[in-house]
């Protein structure tokens, strides 16, 4: 669409529908002009465990289909109510039903997401920007442009935060982690805080190709392309040991994983494990114990709790 | 990481042609899902079926990036394909615009399964057969 000729203004029209009648419905709206429609929306806030599933959705959903400007409303409506004694016919008394009809303008949807994002300082150091917003640096400041998209990790998140405030502190040691993995890299933006940090070689991998096309987007972003590479391979396919091996998951798959990952660190290497509930963190410690690391520190951020453990020789 | 998700809603929209305006704008705007990257991966997603209503799920997790799965087509859309129309009736109870063959519905019904929230197949049949009538296509 031009940029000149963008509307601006729309009609909504709302009804209820059971969802056998849904594609009935779908293809009334659509057949009198319809752009498209928003149904069974579901919002479950803040609270839950990530590993809850989404509850069903309900058997009678709401369903907004949005139409152009110049949509007579009323004339849609009366065509819908019409309509509605056909739909009892076919699927048999339902509760279908007209619920509201609206005007609605444009207010910057299309922008609005760049509002949750700012310039923020994680640790010490380390601060995270948008690639839209300018932010002057303070001495020692390092900054990181990463961009919120389809692929997970902006650096806002605990489970991130921790992870990053572990980075620094490791990388302010000597000697510091010189080859880094990341698992799960997502954005990249743990691999990329490495490389920025100082490591020489760091791989991410991530089994969502999508993810490995933000990373490697987002390495370049911060200038450590030469440095930082991701990959869409699995764990066994990597051969070699690693100084420093970041693993922002969850406590399930990190237990799962805990003989290979652990293979993956070099004899006297770090390992940074995140995305655990405060409540798993002991199991992940115990079963990473067991297979030859020990626990030098833990952090906690609100339900999350993250590791940073040693592999012993 | 643990995917926290804070949203899930489902679209309609037409195969290669999502832009930030609704029902895309307003449904994903408000849970700071960046419409763009949405437009762009939908469109490269759907080219092939461009012109076509697709339903779309979408996930938006707790640092606002999302997911998002593509459906089968509505029932309405497959209907109107095998009964070779380019749409349905505007007042299908007053006019009706064609017929399908009960074959080509339990066809449809078939495909629609994955999707469509029934019980068993022949649930699926009833509801795709509603759907075909519903939209003035009288099931022969």
């Amino acid at each position: 669409m031009m940029e000149g000729s963008r509307m601006t203004r729309w009609k909504s029209f709302t009804v209820e529908v059971r969802r056998e009648a849904i594609d009935a419905v779908t293809q009334f709206l659509m057949a009198h002009g319809s752009l498209g429609m928003a149904y069974d929306e579901q919002l479950l806030g803040a609270s839950g465990d990530p590993a809850d599933p989404i509850p069903p959705p309900p058997d009678v959903t709401r369903l907004t289909a949005y139409f152009p400007w110049d949509t007579d409303l009323w004339a849609l409506k009366r065509s819908f109510l019409d309509f509605l004694p056909l739909l009892a016919e076919t699927f048999g008394p339902g509760p279908e039903s007209f619920q509201s009809a609206a005007e609605i303008t444009d207010t910057g949807w299309a922008e609005k997401w760049k509002e949750h994002f700012r310039a923020r300082k994680i640790g010490r150091r380390l601060v995270i920007k948008p690639s839209w917003e300018k932010y002057s640096p303070a001495e020692n400041d390092l900054v990181l442009t990463v961009d919120p998209g389809q692929a997970f990790g902006t650096g806002t998140h605990e489970t991130t935060r921790m992870c990053l405030r572990f980075m620094e502190t490791l990388f302010d040691r000597r000697p510091f982690p010189r080859t880094v993995l990341d698992i799960g890299t997502g954005t990249g933006i743990l691999g990329i805080a490495a490389a920025r940090l100082g490591a020489e070689r760091v791989l991410g991998i991530d089994t969502d190709p999508v993810a490995v096309e933000v990373a490697g987007k987002n390495a370049g972003l911060n200038g450590v392309s030469g440095v930082f590479r991701s990959e869409g391979t699995t764990l066994s396919a990597i051969g070699g040991e690693f100084d420093l091996v970041l693993a922002n998951l969850i406590a399930e798959i990190l237990v799962d994983l805990a003989a290979q990952i652990l293979a993956l660190c070099a004899p006297e290497g770090r390992l940074v494990l995140s995305g655990i509930l405060k409540e798993k963190s002991g199991w992940v410690v115990e079963e990473y114990v067991k297979h030859g690391a020990s626990l030098a520190e833990e952090a906690t951020d609100g339900q999350w709790a993250a590791l940073l453990l040693r592999r012993r020789n | 990481m643990a995917k926290k998700i804070i949203a899930q809603i489902k679209l309609q929209i037409i195969a290669g042609k999502a832009n930030p305006s609704p029902p895309v704008g307003p449904a994903l705007g408000q849970h700071g899902v960046n419409i763009m990257e949405f437009c762009k991966s939908f469109n490269a997603k759907t080219a092939s079926q461009e012109g076509m209503v697709i339903p779309v799920v979408i996930t938006v997790f707790a640092d606002r990036s999302f997911t998002f799965i593509t459906k089968t087509p509505p029932a309405s859309v497959l209907l109107l394909k095998a009964a070779g129309l380019e749409k349905g009736s505007k007042t299908p109870k007053r006019e009706k615009c064609g017929t399908i063959p009960r074959g080509k519905v339990e066809e449809i019904a078939k495909l629609k399964m994955v999707d469509l929230d029934v019980k068993d197949l022949a649930a699926a049949i009833k509801t795709v057969e509603g759907t075909a009538r519903s939209m003035g296509l009288d099931v022969v």
